[in-house]
C-alpha cells in the first residue's frame, strides 16, 4: 500500500469516526465495558489460582502410625521419608507432643480431663513438599511404608477450590463471550452507518475503478479505531481500580493478598486490547460482508 | 474494442432485457444508442462495464473476457471505461476540483500527476475557472461538464454517456455532445444512449436502435428513426 493511500485510509477512517459520534462513543463505551467485565474475569481466574497453588504448597501430609512402633523403625521411616523425591521437611510429633497442640487447639477444654493419661493420641510424621504436584506421589509413597496407618493430606479441600475456580471461568468466560458477541454488533452497526452515509462515494469509487480492498480499508480502520480507544478506556479502568484493590487488600486484608499489579496487569492489558481490536475487526468484517456487495 | 456475442440478460424478477444482442464497436467509434425506454439501452452498457453479468452469450471489452474475468479484475477493467449519467453523480461536499481528482485518487495516482491531469481536463470542459466551486452552485449543463471530466480524466478507452443530456435544456444538451465529440476526435470510444432526437438526426454518426431487447437497426451515418 502506498503511503499517501494509508494516509487516505486513516484520515477516512478517523473521518468517519467523528461522522458519526454519538454512535462511535456509544460503540467505543461498549467495547470498554465487555474488555472491563473480561478483565474481571480473568483478573478474579489469575488471583483464585495464585491463592489455590499457594494453599496447595502449604498442605501438609499427615502420616499417623501404627500403635507400638519400635522407636528404630521411628528412625529409619524418618530417615526414608526425608530421602523421598520432593519432600522439603518432616517433621515428628510424639504422642505428648501431640496432646499439646490438641489443648491448645481446645484451649484446655475440661472434656479433655481424665483423657491426658490415656492419651490415645498416635504419633505421626508431618511433612512438607516442595511443590504442590508432589503432594500426591510423596503421600501414595509414604501410604506403602512399614509401621504406617494412615495418610491424611486433606485433599479433597484444595481439589475442591480447583474445581470451584474452573467452574467459575467456565461461566464467566461465556458471559463474557455472550457480551463480546453483542458489541461485535453493535460495532457492525456503526460501520454499517458510515457505509450508508459514503454510499454515493463508494458508487462513484467502483464506477471509477478503485480496488474493493482500497473500498474496504477505512471501515476496518474505522472499527479497528472503536475496537482501540474501548480497549484504551478499559485499561484505564482497569489498571486503576486493580491497583486501588490491591493496596486496599494489602492493607485490610493481608491474607488474601492479591498479586501485585505489575505482575498481572502488563499480560491482561496485551489480552484486553487484542480482543478489543478483534472485537472492532470482526464488527467491521460483518458489516462489510452484509451492506458492501463488492 | 467492444464485442458481444449472442448476449441474453435476464434479471432476477425474469424482466429480460436483452435478448441474443449481438455487435462490435471498433476504436475511436462514435455510437448512439437509441430506443424507447426498456428497450434495454441501460442494461447494455452496465454489461460494458460490467455492473451487470450476462446471463447467456460473451463479452469481451479492451480485449479481456468479462465473463470469465475474476471479481478483482473488475477494477481493472473499469479504470478504461468512463461513465457519465443523466443524474450526474457528483459529491457535494467536494470542489469541482476535489470531485475529478477523487477518480485518479481512488486508483492511486501519484499526486503531481493529479494536479497536472485535473487542471488539463478542467480546461477542456472548459471549467478551469470554477475549479473551485461546489457542484450545487453550479448549472445543470456545467454539472455535467464536471462529470464528463471526472469520467476522462484518467483517459479511458471508451466514454459511456448514458442519457447525458437528459436533464439538460436544448442547447446546454449541445455543448456536451459537442465535447464528447472532441473527446472521441481525440480517440476515444463514445457511447451515448440518449432520447434527443434532434442530435441524434444533426450528428449522423453511427445509430444502434433497440426494441423490447434486441437491437432492430445498426446504421453508419444513422437517424433516430427508422427511415424506411
Amino acid at each position: 500500500m502506498r503511503i499517501r493511500t494509508l494516509q487516505y485510509v486513516l484520515a477516512e477512517a478517523g473521518r468517519g469516526v467523528r461522522r458519526n459520534r454519538n454512535l462511535s462513543l456509544v460503540s467505543v463505551t461498549t467495547v470498554a465495558v465487555c474488555l472491563i467485565l473480561l478483565a474481571l474475569v480473568v483478573l478474579l481466574a489469575l488471583n483464585f489460582d495464585a491463592k489455590a497453588k499457594e494453599l496447595e504448597s502449604q498442605v501438609t501430609i499427615k502420616v499417623y502410625l501404627k500403635d507400638n512402633t519400635p522407636p528404630e523403625v521411628v528412625k529409619s521411616l524418618n530417615d526414608t521419608i526425608a530421602k523421598l523425591d520432593g519432600v522439603k521437611d518432616v517433621t515428628f510429633i510424639n504422642k505428648d507432643q501431640a496432646l499439646q497442640e490438641l489443648k491448645s487447639w481446645l484451649q484446655n477444654d475440661p472434656v479433655l480431663e481424665g483423657v491426658a493419661e490415656l492419651n490415645v493420641l498416635r504419633e505421626s510424621f508431618r511433612i512438607h513438599v516442595q511443590r504442590p504436584e508432589q503432594v500426591e506421589p510423596v503421600a501414595t509413597a509414604v501410604q506403602g511404608l512399614q509401621g504406617v496407618d494412615e495418610v491424611d493430606y486433606r485433599r479433597g479441600d484444595v481439589q475442591k477450590l480447583f474445581a470451584f475456580t474452573r467452574a467459575l471461568r467456565i461461566f464467566s468466560y461465556a458471559l463474557v463471550g455472550l457480551l463480546a458477541l453483542g458489541t461485535v454488533f453493535l460495532v457492525s452497526n456503526t460501520i454499517r452507518i458510515a457505509i450508508f452515509a459514503r454510499r454515493r462515494e463508494i458508487g462513484i469509487m467502483k464506477l471509477v475503478g478503485a480496488t474493493d480492498w482500497f473500498i474496504r480499508w477505512p471501515f476496518i480502520v474505522e472499527g479497528t479505531l472503536i475496537g482501540l480507544l474501548g480497549a484504551l478506556l478499559s485499561l484505564i479502568a482497569v489498571w486503576g481500580g486493580y491497583k486501588w484493590l490491591a493496596d486496599y487488600t494489602a492493607r485490610a486484608l493481608p491474607f488474601f493478598a492479591l498479586i501485585p499489579p505489575l505482575a498481572i496487569l502488563p499480560r491482561v492489558s496485551l489480552l484486553l486490547t487484542a480482543v478489543g481490536v478483534l472485537i472492532g475487526i470482526l464488527g467491521s468484517a460483518l458489516s462489510l460482508r452484509r451492506f458492501l456487495r463488492i | 474494442m467492444i464485442v458481444l456475442q449472442n448476449v441474453t440478460k435476464v434479471y432476477p424478477n425474469r424482466v429480460m432485457a436483452l435478448q441474443d444482442v449481438s455487435l462490435r464497436i471498433d476504436k475511436g467509434e462514435f455510437v448512439f444508442l437509441v430506443g424507447p425506454s426498456g428497450a434495454g439501452k441501460s442494461t447494455l452498457t452496465k454489461l460494458i462495464y460490467r455492473e451487470e453479468m450476462p446471463t447467456k452469450g460473451q463479452i469481451s471489452v479492451v480485449g479481456k473476457n468479462l465473463v470469465k474475468m475474476r471479481p478483482g479484475q473488475v477494477p481493472f477493467l473499469r479504470r478504461n471505461i468512463g461513465v457519465v449519467f443523466q443524474d450526474f453523480r457528483l459529491l457535494h461536499d467536494k470542489t469541482v476540483e476535489e470531485n475529478v481528482a477523487f477518480a485518479l485518487e481512488v486508483i492511486e495516482t501519484p499526486r503531481r500527476e493529479i494536479k497536472k491531469r485535473v487542471a488539463a481536463v478542467l480546461e477542456l470542459v472548459g471549467l478551469r475557472h470554477k475549479a473551485g466551486a461546489y457542484p450545487l452552485q453550479l448549472s445543470g449543463g456545467e454539472q455535467q461538464r464536471v462529470a464528463l471530466a471526472r469520467a476522462v480524466v484518467n483517459r479511458p478507452a471508451i466514454l459511456i454517456a448514458d442519457e447525458p443530456t437528459g436533464n439538460l435544456d436544448p442547447d446546454t444538451s449541445w455543448e456536451i455532445v459537442k465535447l464528447l465529440s472532441e473527446i472521441n476526435a481525440r480517440g476515444t470510444t463514445v457511447i451515448m444512449a440518449t432520447h434527443a432526437r434532434n442530435i441524434v438526426n444533426s450528428m449522423r454518426r453511427r445509430v444502434i436502435a433497440m426494441e423490447r431487447g434486441r437491437v432492430v437497426r445498426d446504421q453508419e451515418y444513422g437517424v433516430y428513426d427508422d427511415e424506411n
